[in-house]
């Protein structure tokens, strides 16, 4: 759809359903005397969303707004199973409900442009654990101490974590390098305002049972970066 | 797509982005989660059966406090010419003990378990076949110094389990004196350096492992190399052999994954709940066949 003043709007609705979905099973952490009938678990899935990219691709100012809202779900029998047996689906890991992206360009003279792309996307599942028991008389039947805590979750990916948002700026430079080639310099700052985004976070049993969760961020800082391309 | 853009359309657009567009927090639970924890051993009279619910993440763990008592606990055999129901009885803080004491866990026999908590809408149930039994064909391994030379053979009979081509097993070491002077030098490393308690020296355990990961003679019997890092302490160490029933199973190996977190075949951060096999509830409710040996280890 042309919005007029060389600016187009492009929009797609989808849903599909999955079959014959493969994944490792969660429940074992020694392959060993186990059947690839044991290992791999089979389950359906289905993902559904809108996207939308709104863009301007010419012009002194140019760039691009893109959206997508989505949601997808899988199921897998043995995982999040409920009171009544029966799996629940749940979101994997590169489910977001909103992802944002939008790139600007402006240019200056002499070949010189200014950019800057800010993305949004809501966080990435992951599971928070929200209790625990402990099993009194399993000493000789399993080795596991009394003290030894078991965790439960609501389900898998029951949480979530914060949103991703981060912003690179930069200033490039193109042009013609002896009359023989194309160059491109380009200074840019990944992470321009030094946001915490988590890359994961990660749990860590201790032997007195206790757990302890521990987040890992992705570059937590603004991160220089300096590029020379030349281009026959 | 060409034409003009609809207003409407748009205003349409952003409202549905709009009311759909609220990031989700924690699902959490309101509703009371059981636990119920019972072995069954073949041979061996039924054991107590434990009723608590899941306690807070944030709180300090204190299964007293957590006890569900007054709930309605039987347990069917059904097998060969054989269908009995065992009534349990309140033993309060949440245990439950058979009412027919004198009744020994039959090996290939079906356990049916339901339990109706006290106010609770719907009942637990659960259901087991026991392991059939099997022996130590040397129960007294001897005395034998601690890393000096090869660790002890276990031979046994296997045991066996309805659709099962292999049987699972697992081996727990008990130590009967788990006194600090009595600390091998590696477990003396855990428990100075890292705190690690002597209640939890005191036994250790090896993963799941099948008749696969054993010497098979041509009599069908089986022999096992036994490993050092599973003792402990020094002097008389139990070996018991646990072949293991699909839900003990099933718990073994989940709770393996779970409190190694992230290891195996996880994605960094990725938990999943324990394989209970129970209806209702977490916890666990299976049974084993157990064949037990003794070895002292003296220091070297």
């Amino acid at each position: 759809m042309n919005l007029g003043s060389g600016v187009r709007l492009d929009a797609e609705a989808y849903f599909r359903t999955m079959r014959q979905l493969v994944r490792p099973s969660p429940f074992l952490s020694n392959m060993t005397d186990i059947s690839y009938a044991e290992r791999l678990l089979t389950g359906t899935g289905w993902a559904s969303g809108l996207e939308m990219l709104l863009q301007r691709p010419r012009g002194r100012l140019f760039g691009f707004v893109s959206y997508t809202l989505g949601k997808t779900e899988r199921t897998f029998p043995t995982i999040n199973t409920q009171p009544d047996g029966q799996s629940a689906g749940y979101p994997p890991r590169f489910d977001r409900l909103h992802d944002w992206t939008l790139s600007v360009n402006y240019g200056l003279r002499r070949g010189w442009v200014l950019s800057g792309a800010l993305t949004y996307a809501t966080g990435q599942p992951v599971t928070v654990p929200t209790g625990r028991y402990a099993l009194a008389d399993v000493q000789h039947i399993l080795g596991i101490g009394s003290f030894a805590s078991v965790f439960e979750t609501s389900g898998l990916n029951n949480s979530r974590l914060p949103p991703y948002h981060r912003l690179d700026a930069g200033i490039r430079k193109s042009g013609r390098l002896f009359q023989k080639a194309y160059y491109e310099m380009q200074l840019q700052v990944i992470n321009a305002y030094a946001r915490r985004n988590p890359w994961f976070t990660f749990y860590i049993v201790y032997l007195n049972g206790t757990l302890s969760a521990q987040e890992i961020p992705q570059i937590p800082i603004p991160m220089p970066n300096l590029t020379f391309t030349i281009s026959m | 797509m060409t034409g003009s853009p609809s207003p409407k359309w748009l205003v349409i657009l952003m409202v549905l982005v709009t009311v759909t567009g609220c990031d989700s927090g924690v699902n959490s639970r309101d509703e009371t989660v059981y636990v119920v924890e019972s072995v069954l051993i073949a041979g061996r009279p039924l054991l107590r059966l434990l009723l608590t619910r899941i306690g807070g993440i944030e709180e300090q763990y204190n299964g007293a406090d957590l006890s569900e008592e007054g709930a309605q606990v039987t347990v069917r055999v059904v097998g060969p010419g054989l269908d009995e129901v065992i009534r349990y009885q309140d033993a309060g803080a949440g245990y439950y003990r058979p009412g027919n004491p004198n009744h020994r866990v039959l090996s290939l026999h079906r356990y049916e378990l339901t339990v109706q908590p006290a106010g609770a809408h719907t009942s637990i149930t659960a259901m087991t076949v026991v392991p059939d039994t099997f022996r130590h064909l040397i129960v007294d391994l001897g005395t034998v110094e601690h890393e000096n030379g090869d660790p002890p053979l276990l031979h046994f009979t296997p045991s066996s389990y309805p659709e099962h081509d292999q049987n699972n097993y697992i081996v727990v070491t008990e130590a009967l004196i788990p006194t600090p002077s009595a600390l091998v030098p590696h477990a003396r490393d855990l428990y100075e350096e890292y705190d690690t308690s002597l209640e939890s020296l005191t036994y250790s355990s090896s993963p799941v492992f099948t008749e696969e990961s054993c010497d098979v003679a041509a009599n069908g019997t089986l022999t096992l190399r036994y490993w050092w890092s599973d003792i402990n302490f020094y002097g008389i160490n139990l070996i018991h052999i646990n072949a293991l029933d699909n839900n003990v199973l099933d718990f073994a190996r989940s709770y393996g994954v779970q409190q190694q977190l992230g290891i195996g075949t996880l994605v960094p951060g990725e938990m999943h709940n324990i394989q209970s096999n129970i209806q209702g509830a977490h916890g666990l409710f299976g049974s084993i066949a157990q064949a037990t040996a003794y070895v002292n280890v003296t220091s070297p």
